[in-house]
């Protein structure tokens, strides 16, 4: 054995965990900066002192790591591509703009052939350099420099890893060497009757987007609001102006419906292939459960509707902008 | 960037319906994916859901619109900073939670098997000096081993969190974990007095959990 026993190592650091929050835990502020690398070089070291110690800031930025958006990992030839090209790119481009700003009498009437070269080579090698040196902190943080044999294997086989856990007794080192679907991994001991909370089924909502109406169908399905029912094939996507959409084939054709509003819908849920709900501004809630009609339900209120949860046609529950929730369990007759 | 953020996040203070709707349009999906990530049961999109109404702001008796928007000071991208709010959102719960429901009746230890003697012993050693090699490192050392072997992020995660390459972490964590051997067989063989062979067989007999499989090492060395 050449290396620390593991189990004791981790009970060790977790014994060294301070637990209670404290004035000193980063503020939410603070964890975001520190993701977004817009902390200064002090106020770093000061909160990585104290998230070194701290479960409470640990558990936070465990669940940053893990929330962040994948990033595109860098091939190594391309950050040594961007190491050299940055300079030649800069000393390019102010040759150019050298070139470029030469007095007319110099270049127009009779141009001596000493003039290119003579002007070229003017161009300063110190400004050039300024302008083209690649910020050393970007260049650490690109990778470039390589480790050992060892180290920097792990780091070439998977870029963008994630894992899933907790497995029971799952190799700690097979989390790194694994590669899993990059669906995001869950936090740290999700094992909480938090995770038995919401019965509904899950639809997956995505973003609207304010499609121009001559824009094609392609070009914005990215865009889309989808509300996807358990049955994957079935799904609903809502556009600007009212507009809804149902496919019957997991998207790849779709059929307008008429819902006879025509403000923007903001978000819907299905619970299955035949029933949706769907929710917008100013008290909107439409109801279908044949998939194909749709009938407008009235709420207590016409606030301005930003999500909807559904378990069937009869039960579902819609939230205001301004944070109330209105339920139903007769299909919109009656709100509580 | 951060101007447009802080711009939006001011509109929405003051209840800009317009700039609203872009917020929502927007970042919704983003606070969705990031609850997701936190929990795929889709608890956490509770979290989110009702940061809408601190968000989009509480009218208090005085009247006066009170938006979790104010808090936002431009120190790192709305974005960003919506992510943070989320967990630390989810994380405090997460405690409370755990804080407010009964622990599970400890397992008793399993009958000691002791084919070794002097394990009790050794177990008490290595973990007192395994716990003075761990104080003594650097806070960043100290952190980037947490974020590995306590919270159980990936290499990739670690890394993120420490803002270095996966290659780093990786060697870093390597180098930590030597440099600890080291120090713990230094304090084994001053304070305790004990031999090399003394050493191997007591940090062998405290590894009776050989632990997982290093599968990085199966595989490349």
């Amino acid at each position: 054995m050449s290396d620390v026993p593991r189990r004791v190592l981790r009970e060790t650091l977790s014994d060294q965990l301070a637990s209670p929050s404290t004035s000193e835990c980063l503020d939410v502020a603070t964890l975001a900066a520190w993701f977004d690398d817009s902390l200064s070089r002090p106020q770093r070291a000061i909160a990585e002192s104290h998230a070194s110690t701290c479960a409470h800031c640990q558990a936070m930025l465990a669940a940053m790591a893990k929330t962040a958006p994948p990033t595109p990992a860098r091939v190594r030839w391309q950050a040594q591509a961007v190491r050299w090209l940055l300079p030649l790119a800069a000393t390019l481009a102010i040759a150019v703009v050298v070139w470029r700003n030469i007095p007319r009498d110099v270049q127009s009437p009779a141009p001596p052939s000493v003039a290119q070269p003579a002007l070229v080579a003017a161009a300063p090698a110190s400004t050039a350099e300024r302008a083209g040196s690649p910020n050393p902190q970007f260049l650490s943080r690109g990778g470039v420099g390589g480790g050992g044999v060892r180290d920097s294997k792990p780091a070439k086989q998977s870029p963008a890893r994630t894992k899933e856990r907790p497995v029971a007794a799952a190799p700690e080192e097979a989390r790194d060497v694994a590669v899993s679907a990059p669906a995001p991994p869950s936090l740290e001991a999700p094992s909480a009757p938090l995770q038995q909370r919401l019965q509904a089924p899950p639809a997956s909502v995505r973003t609207l987007a304010e499609a121009a109406p001559s824009v094609t169908l392609e070009k914005t399905a990215s865009a889309q609001l989808d509300i996807v029912s358990p049955v994957r094939d079935a799904r609903w996507r809502l556009r600007a102006g009212g507009i809804v959409e149902r496919s019957s084939d997991g998207g790849a054709t779709w059929v307008a419906q008429a819902t006879g509003v025509s403000v923007t819908l903001t978000a819907g849920a299905a619970p299955s292939p035949t029933i949706c709900w769907l929710v917008g501004p100013a008290g909107v809630v439409l109801l279908s459960t044949d998939g194909r009609t749709w009938q407008r339900v009235s709420v207590p209120e016409p606030v301005n509707l930003v999500s909807v949860r559904a378990s069937d046609a009869a039960n579902a529950t819609v939230a205001a902008a301004d944070g109330r929730t209105f339920t139903t369990a007769d299909g919109g007759k009656t709100w509580r | 960037m951060i101007k447009d953020d802080l711009e939006l996040a001011r509109l929405c203070a003051d209840g800009d319906e317009r700039a609203w709707e872009r917020f929502v349009r927007e970042y919704r999906p983003l606070l969705y994916r990031a609850a997701d990530a936190l929990d795929r049961t889709q608890g956490a999109r509770e979290i989110a859901d009702s940061l809408y109404a601190e968000l989009y702001g509480i009218r208090t008796t005085s009247g006066e619109r009170q938006s979790l928007f104010r808090y936002y000071e431009g120190r790192s991208s709305l974005a960003t900073w919506l992510r943070a709010v989320l967990v630390q959102r989810y994380v405090d719960r997460v405690r409370v939670e755990r804080r407010t429901t009964s622990l599970p009746e400890a397992e008793a230890p399993a009958p000691a098997e002791e084919p070794d003697p002097h394990r009790s012993r050794y177990v008490v050693l290595v973990r007192q000096a395994l716990g003075r090699a761990v104080a003594a490192l650097a806070a960043r050392d100290r952190l980037r081993l947490g974020c590995y072997y306590v919270q159980e992020l990936t290499l990739a995660e670690t890394s993120r969190v420490l803002n270095e390459s996966e290659a780093t972490s990786s060697r870093r964590l390597a180098r930590t974990r030597a440099t600890l051997r080291h120090d713990v067989e230094q304090q084994l063989r001053d304070e305790a007095r004990m031999s090399d062979g003394e050493i191997a067989e007591c940090l062998a007999s405290v590894a009776d959990d050989p632990g997982p499989l290093d599968l990085k090492q199966v595989i490349y060395e």
